[in-house]
């Protein structure tokens, strides 16, 4: 009977013992924090520009007009033409690290021979311009009427034609080089601060400033600000202005960034502070000190709740009588004839003062035309649409005319939209590769964070969208360039923002152990001292 | 608009401070009636950004809004920060944005690292970018390197150093300004390492914040010491003002306060005398004046025929949105991620005792 008993005590103790011995590698298992492996080594290789060749190239076709002349070589225009390009274009590369991009040059040279048509029709370009982003078309031909060097015309499309002077193969070979050096420059510029970080030079700044960072959807919302409805009612026919006016450049843009319009009127939108009067005038002014204020944030309800998408906001202000008309100085004290100005990275203002001999005023469609071609320039602005024009006269010297031909409805030219393309890509895979580098230090530093099986796809789908976004521009491919890069960042986005990233959530070892303790240790108590004693009778029923 | 020979741009003048944009996160991580002072810290430098122009949707408010309806306020519906009451914080149109038990460590980091579920209203996310200041003011009760959020976790100041290195990484601030109220408040900010921000707290390691002074109509203290002189100054400031952060830094004087309030401005970048109140307590917006406009001409309008056609534009641009199929994607699959590998881990277990039993059964 007492054999029994000891027997019995013993298995229990045995079991509790198994229990233990099977439970602790169970629960060691189920304890663990399940982390996806990422490709550590492969974001490791991008973050250091080791995986891939950033490069924009770009492809010039010159049509040469076919006249019989003596003095012209045209045999090796375009391989003088490339080495001139790319040494200037090298002039200004910027070498930091290991980070290097480049802007290969391909130019091809074909005689252009039924030029004398052109001359004859007076318009050029529509019958054979194969519009390809990346691949530009220049159309030379001789003019002998003008005392210029040389005259510009440079297309809404990919395409420029250019008559010169004195018809000879290195003044045609300078021309065509200072003109591709002055279209493309600005945009190298921009893209190389995107790669090399924030740069001193002071115009960049002041760009990447006012423009908004990429996103795939914007809100704009366009407001319709009334001083003082007592006094006048206003009403706009702002749907269809959109319509008419807009549309055709967010349905371009839209390729980039998709836009979603809204509009609202409210009344009652005071100023915060009193414009400027002075007795002798007719009119109320602000100064560019007051314009900071102007935005009423307290009071005008501009936040939306549509979308967490970035906003834009275009407001037109009519002023109250007692504050009308209402007009905007510049610094020099001159009014301006815009009456508008823009916040960076916000929306842009435009103030009216609409005819007050009513009680009501209604902006009609043709009304908004003027508005709506200030808010366009704006959103220009905004979405980073780089003006070419400006820098191109900047940087040709005097003896050449250049002239731009305006874009269509839209709003933009396709040398303009192409250079939005290339900077867009280029900003995408920057900030994807940085996104990348980040998450992978995160998960690196956090050991407890959990790192889910999406979270690994998405990183290896945004790897895969770079490498092939990189290869399509390698193939000038701007398009598909493009749309990988756009999917790449938003994949890097998704995962780096994943709400399960939150180191808060998981728990560091010590912390386990401050939990754990306060219910194993009573537990193990009875246990050790169970085995003790049975050690010690064992011990002693040996002896 | 190409032809149009005007400079492009006839004034342009950006302030020197590099942000375009103003956020305010601001935090009282204290619940219950005796903590009214905590509300009325939060509320008053709420009220402070709002009348300096950063508008409700840049600011995300976090406050357990439990004491202008408390039964026991006497006066209900109001939150006062002053003996005298002279100014009802709770009057207009205070937009709490995380309410009541919402206001947690979690929250809190979710917030700043923008880690919010894919469902969070605008309202409570914190859309800052490469251009954007953040003032982040929190009280509370706190001790050596922690704060506690409303006596249930705490949050301590690794934590909140990883989770600005966070926001850094991710160039979600161009400039940050760290208020905190609390006891031993300094050794809060003692931790953060990213740059470009600024810290300043109420206290030095061992010393307490203290409150200001009790309404004994509504039986406890109503503002704390530290926030009380700041606002003694931030309410001399108005949006055109040229006052400085080092201004007001200047003006904290210890034995007042009844502390020693610290400045931690090793992290940052600017000199403090040129950093003007406004960079971070208000919204003072860089302007540029547009000179020109875009000519929309009638032909244009009317005449939709583009050599570029529409069809051409889509083969050259494959544009495919895809956007929220790789949402739902995410959700079915963290659900699916957890459950099965739990399930069977649990079932190996159930037998495994299962067995043990059995055979202890049959042994005994």
């Amino acid at each position: 009977m007492e054999e029994n008993l000891d027997k019995i005590r013993r298995l229990i103790i045995a079991s509790f013992y198994i229990v233990i011995l099977l439970g602790l590698p169970l629960w060691w298992k189920t304890t663990e924090v399940y982390r996806a492996q990422l490709p550590f080594a492969e974001i490791e290789e991008w973050s250091h520009w080791e995986a891939f060749d950033l490069e924009f190239p770009t492809h010039f076709t010159i049509y040469v007009a076919n006249v019989e002349s003596d003095n012209i070589n045209f045999a090796n225009l375009s391989s003088i033409l490339e080495n001139s390009i790319i040494s200037r274009y090298s002039d200004a590369k910027v070498h930091n690290n290991k980070k290097s991009i480049r802007f290969p040059v391909k130019v091809e040279s074909l005689y252009w021979d039924n030029w004398t048509d052109y001359l004859q029709e007076g318009n050029f370009g529509t019958s054979n311009s194969v519009s390809e982003s990346g691949r530009y078309v220049f159309y030379i031909m001789p003019n002998t009427k003008s005392n210029l060097k040389a005259k510009v015309l440079v297309g809404n499309q990919r395409q420029a034609i250019i008559k010169i002077n004195h018809w000879d193969t290195n003044v045609i070979e300078k021309t065509i080089s200072d003109l591709i050096i002055s279209l493309f420059t600005p945009e190298q510029i921009s893209i190389k601060k995107f790669i090399m970080g924030p740069s001193p030079d002071s115009k960049v700044e002041v760009d990447s400033m006012r423009t908004m960072k990429y996103s795939p959807q914007y809100q704009v919302t366009f407001s319709l600000m009334n001083g003082d409805p007592s006094n006048l009612l206003v009403n706009w026919d702002i749907e269809k202005a959109v319509n008419k006016y807009l549309q055709p450049f967010v349905d371009k843009i839209s390729v980039i960034s998709n836009l979603i319009v809204d509009s609202q009127i409210q009344h009652y939108a005071r100023l915060t502070f009193e414009p400027h009067h002075k007795t002798d005038e007719q009119f109320f002014s602000l100064t560019p000190e007051l314009l900071p204020h102007f935005v009423n944030a307290a009071e005008w309800n501009l936040a939306s709740a549509v979308s967490s998408y970035p906003t834009l906001n275009f407001i037109l202000y009519v002023p109250s009588k007692e504050q009308s008309p209402l007009y905007i100085q510049d610094s020099k004290g001159n009014i301006m004839e815009s009456n508008a100005f823009l916040i960076p990275r916000w929306g842009g203002v435009i103030i009216n003062n609409p005819d007050r001999s009513n009680s009501s005023h209604d902006f009609s469609f043709e009304e908004l035309k003027s508005v709506m071609s200030i808010f366009l320039m704006q959103l220009r602005g905004l979405l980073g649409v780089q003006d070419v024009w400006i820098d191109a006269k900047h940087a040709l010297d005097e003896t050449i005319s250049i002239e731009f031909v305006a874009p269509p409805n839209t709003a933009v030219t396709m040398w303009e939209f192409d250079s939005l393309v290339r900077r867009r890509i280029a900003e995408n895979i920057v900030t994807t590769i940085s996104t990348l580098k980040s998450l992978s230090q995160l998960v690196t530093e956090i050991p407890n964070m959990v790192v889910l099986d999406h979270i690994q796809t998405e990183v290896l789908l945004a790897l895969d969208n770079l490498s092939k976004s990189c290869a399509s521009l390698h193939n000038k491919q701007y398009g598909l360039a493009l749309y990988h890069s756009k999917k790449a960042i938003e994949l890097a986005e998704s995962a780096f923002f994943d709400p399960t990233m939150v180191s808060m959530l998981y728990f560091p070892d010590e912390h386990k152990y401050a939990i754990y303790m306060p219910l194993f240790v009573p537990i193990s108590v009875p246990l050790i001292v169970a085995l003790f004693r049975e050690i010690r009778s064992f011990r002693e029923r040996r002896n | 608009m190409a032809q149009n020979d005007t400079e492009a741009i006839v004034d342009s003048f950006f302030s020197r401070g590099g942000h375009t944009n103003n956020w305010a996160v601001l935090v009282c991580t204290s619940r219950f009636w005796f903590n009214y002072r905590h509300i009325a810290n939060t509320l008053s430098i709420y009220r402070t950004v709002k009348r300096l122009g950063i508008p409700d949707s840049n600011i995300i408010l976090m406050l357990a809004d439990d004491v202008a309806c408390n039964p026991r306020n006497a006066f209900p519906a109001t939150v006062f920060n002053n003996a005298g009451r002279y100014l009802d914080l709770y009057g207009d149109n205070v937009e709490v944005d995380y309410r009541g038990y919402e206001v947690t460590v979690e929250n809190f980091i979710r917030v700043l690292t923008g880690r919010v579920a894919p469902d969070t209203p605008r309202s409570k996310r914190l859309l800052s970018d490469d251009r954007s200041n953040i003032l982040v003011y929190m009280t509370g009760h706190g001790g050596n390197e922690f704060l506690k959020f409303q006596d249930a976790e705490e949050i301590s100041s690794f934590d909140l150093a990883d989770a600005f290195e966070q926001m850094w990484e991710k160039r979600r601030y161009h400039e940050v300004l760290f208020m905190i109220d609390t006891c031993q408040a300094n050794t809060m900010y003692s931790q953060i390492y990213s740059p470009n921000i600024l810290a300043t707290g109420s206290s030095n390691l061992g010393e307490n914040s203290y409150s200001h002074h009790m309404d004994t109509d509504i039986g406890v203290a109503v503002i704390d010491r530290f926030t009380y002189y700041n606002l003694e100054f931030l309410e001399k400031v108005d949006m055109q003002s040229k006052a400085t952060l080092q201004d007001l830094f200047k003006s904290y004087n210890p034995t007042l306060i009844h502390s020693t309030p610290g400045v931690r401005s090793d992290l940052f970048r600017r000199p403090l005398d040129k950093v003007l109140v406004t960079d971070f307590f208000g919204s003072v917006q860089n302007v540029e004046l547009t000179g020109q406009q875009y000519n929309i001409s009638d032909l244009d309008v009317d005449n939709n025929t583009n050599i570029l056609s529409k069809s051409s534009l889509n083969k050259e641009f494959p544009c495919v949105l895809e956007r929220s199929d790789s949402k739902n994607f995410h959700l079915f699959n963290v659900n699916s991620k957890q459950s099965p590998s739990s399930l069977p881990q649990f079932l190996i277990a159930s037998a495994i005792f299962g067995i043990l039993m059995r055979l202890v059964s049959k042994i005994i």
